[in-house]
């Protein structure tokens, strides 16, 4: 490239025509600064800039500063960048000779544009990429309200607020936020319609596009607390899976100026990650709630003495966490101190869900039956034509006792449908299995079974499990039952013991032998004859008290 | 239990009339399934059996979910027509079936469903 010729220091130069008609400008100028030359390119570019002048008179900033700088310093030196109008230009400095310096202006734009735009993109996906993880993380409606305040504050804005659905009472729970300080949840009992957008936001029907809000409109409940003026406002629908997910509300301050085209589609985007996240959070809430209500009325219940008979029994459900399954109690006592009380302890096939709605069934059905309760056996052939049914073949194995005070025992009537059959413990130590079997229930249509009668003696024991317990997968090697010998063997030791006691030793010795083996929903009821005097002091008809 | 043996399930045809299914491992909650699911398949692709023989020799442990399985084997072979027979019943399985009452219904006399009247 050939060089313009130089005239002496001080005086302006004449270009030379190859370099004037050059597509790129050209500055010249000499080490204090002063324009010793500008070509064709350069004078339309550069139009306040004038031979013999300084560039920091007339030059943009940015070139007239890399130019002081490259005077003082050695080398070939840096290049130069800045704005002219809306164009971006790189300065490539030229030493020459004579102590001037030829400044070659190249527009860069498109590249910085394109590099910039690059940037923004990468720094957007790296923001939906951790809205997404810190969403994805909760299932907690709360949290991720919080998460999503705490994004948009970080990320997009001075001040959020999540306004969610309103709540039963027409309230709206709504956790809000300014740059700084904490998250703050709240419930607004607000007229939403008096926020332009709102109520169609949070019906989520039909879609609606994000909105701007005047500033000075505002109701007080959205101006966030200890913020200055509100420069821009916009209200955001966050869509859910069918189901609305509230809205989301950024505000900025006066100064930070409002969104440019770019960080609204951020913003939208962040929305829709949010939503669905929020919508996933609430159906899991509902189906949590849903369940909780099912299982309450599914959980077995407290049970103690009655009419001078003690009771006492333990569940362990098959998964821990879970608090109902396929195992089942109930007791239902007598109306009158000379009546029976019905005890009844199952096993539904299966485990989980499907078998806790089984053993629902089961116990209402049982429930009704109730005024049958002096033949067992009927009971057995009505329930089991209730649960009968074509789909599959799930059953359940039960046995009933019936139980009234006789004297300082207890008389008791067995039947087993299809269940291991009771264990007496006598008071010698001696462990009897209680002689009825009968049919299981639900799965065929024809129903047999016997009934056993006895009685037990004071600090006797009927025992009434379920096979969880003999078919507790453990010990020293892991692969043993813990099996019929083993529990008779453990039932012999508590002869004499209240009924509380039998049940705690007998589950946890079947624990223990588990150790932390997989098992199956375990269930034990004992029955037991009051060891304590018969206080008669009170009268031969009364209720009569016994001492433990 | 869970943590049971992996259940196989093995289809053969004698003859004409009868189907054999060989069972090895346990009858519990996770594998029981296994066994409709072959049976159906062999019922299917075998019409016109008169008997299917369960041959229950390695059955190592069944539990409530297996004597499910069972009765609903015990249905469809009653549904094809044919009759259930339980070859090589080991103690423990006996047991369980004698204890539910299951063991007559489950190898009687196939008997026309319509004169199967609910007892109740």
């Amino acid at each position: 490239m050939t060089e313009p010729e130089h005239a002496p220091r001080g005086s302006v130069l004449e270009i030379d025509a190859r370099i004037d008609t050059a597509p790129y400008p050209a500055v010249v100028a000499d080490a204090a600064g002063i324009v010793q030359a500008l070509n064709r390119a350069a004078r339309t570019l550069l139009p306040g800039v004038r031979l013999g002048e300084t560039l920091t008179a007339s030059a943009p900033a940015w070139l007239a500063e890399s130019h002081a700088r490259l005077a003082v310093a050695a080398g070939p030196g840096p290049t130069a960048q800045g704005w002219v109008d809306r164009r971006s230009l790189e300065g490539h400095p030229v030493r020459h000779d004579d102590g001037t310096v030829t400044w070659w202006l190249v527009d860069d734009t498109d590249t910085r544009l394109a590099r910039e735009a690059l940037r923004s993109e990468q720094a957007r996906t790296a923001f939906l990429t951790e809205v997404s993880t810190a969403l994805l993380g909760s299932l907690n409606l709360q949290r991720c309200m919080e998460i999503t305040v705490g994004l948009a504050i970080q990320h997009l804005c001075d001040a959020a607020m999540v306004i969610a659905p309103a709540a039963r009472g027409g309230r709206y729970p709504t956790v809000s936020g300014v740059r700084g300080s904490e998250v703050v949840h709240d419930v607004l009992d607000v007229d939403v319609e008096e926020v332009p957008g709102l109520p169609e936001a949070l019906q989520g029907f039909p879609p609606v596009p994000s909105r701007w809000l005047d500033p000075m409109s505002l109701p007080d409940w959205l101006r966030p607390a200890g913020f200055g003026e509100v420069g821009s406002i916009v209200v955001t629908p966050l869509p859910g899976h069918g189901v609305p997910a509230g809205a989301l509300i950024l505000v900025r301050g006066a100064g930070a100026g409002e969104f440019t085209e770019d960080e609204e589609v951020v913003a939208r985007l962040f929305a829709t990650r949010a939503g669905v996240a929020m919508s996933a959070a609430r159906m899991y809430d509902q189906q949590a709630s849903i369940t909780e209500t099912l299982m309450r009325d599914l959980l077995p219940p407290p049970v103690h003495q009655l009419s001078g008979v003690e009771f006492a029994a333990r569940y362990r459900a098959s998964q821990d966490g879970e608090r109902v399954g396929g195992d089942f109690y109930d007791v239902h006592p007598a109306s009158r101190e000379d009546e029976e009380s019905l005890v009844v302890l199952g096993d539904v096939c299966g485990k989980g869900l499907d078998a806790a709605v089984l053993t629902g069934k089961i116990r209402s059905t049982l429930h009704a039956l109730l005024p049958l309760a002096g033949d067992h056996l009927r009971m057995l052939k009505l329930l089991n034509g209730a649960l009968l049914n074509i789909h599959d073949a799930r059953f359940a194995t039960l046995v009933l006792a019936s139980v009234a005070r006789a004297g300082a025992g207890v008389r008791l009537r067995l039947t087993c449908g299809g269940h291991p059959a009771p264990l007496v413990v006598r008071g010698d130590g001696s462990v009897e299995e209680a002689p009825t079997r009968g049919t299981l229930i639900g799965a065929m249509p024809q129903v047999r079974a016997t009934t056993a009668e006895l009685t037990l003696g004071p600090g006797e024991t009927c025992l009434m499990y379920t096979d969880g317990i003999t078919e507790a997968k453990g010990g020293p090697f892991g692969d043993e039952l813990f099996g019929e010998r083993r529990l008779h063997r453990v039932l012999g030791e508590c002869a004499g013991m209240p009924a509380e006691a039998v049940v705690e030793r007998v589950q946890m010795l079947a624990s223990q032998w588990l150790g932390r083996g997989a098992h199956d929903d375990m269930a034990v009821l004992a029955i037991t004859a009051p060891r304590g005097q018969h206080l008669t002091a009170v009268g031969g008809h009364g209720r009569g008290r016994y001492t433990a | 239990m869970t943590a049971g043996q992996r259940l196989t399930c093995t289809w053969a045809v004698a003859g004409r009339r009868t189907g054999r299914l060989t069972i090895v491992g346990d009858l519990d909650n996770d594998h029981a399934d296994e066994i409709n699911r072959v049976l159906v398949e062999g019922l299917a692709a075998h019409p016109g059996l008169r008997a299917v023989h369960l041959d229950c020799a390695e059955v190592a442990f069944c539990d409530s979910y297996g004597l499910a399985a069972l009765l609903m084997a015990h249905r469809h072979i009653r549904d094809a027509g044919a009759r259930l027979h339980l070859d090589n019943l080991q103690p423990g399985l006996t047991r369980l079936l004698e204890l539910t009452r299951t063991l007559e219904f489950l190898t009687a006399e196939a008997a026309p469903s319509r004169a199967e009247k609910f007892d109740t």
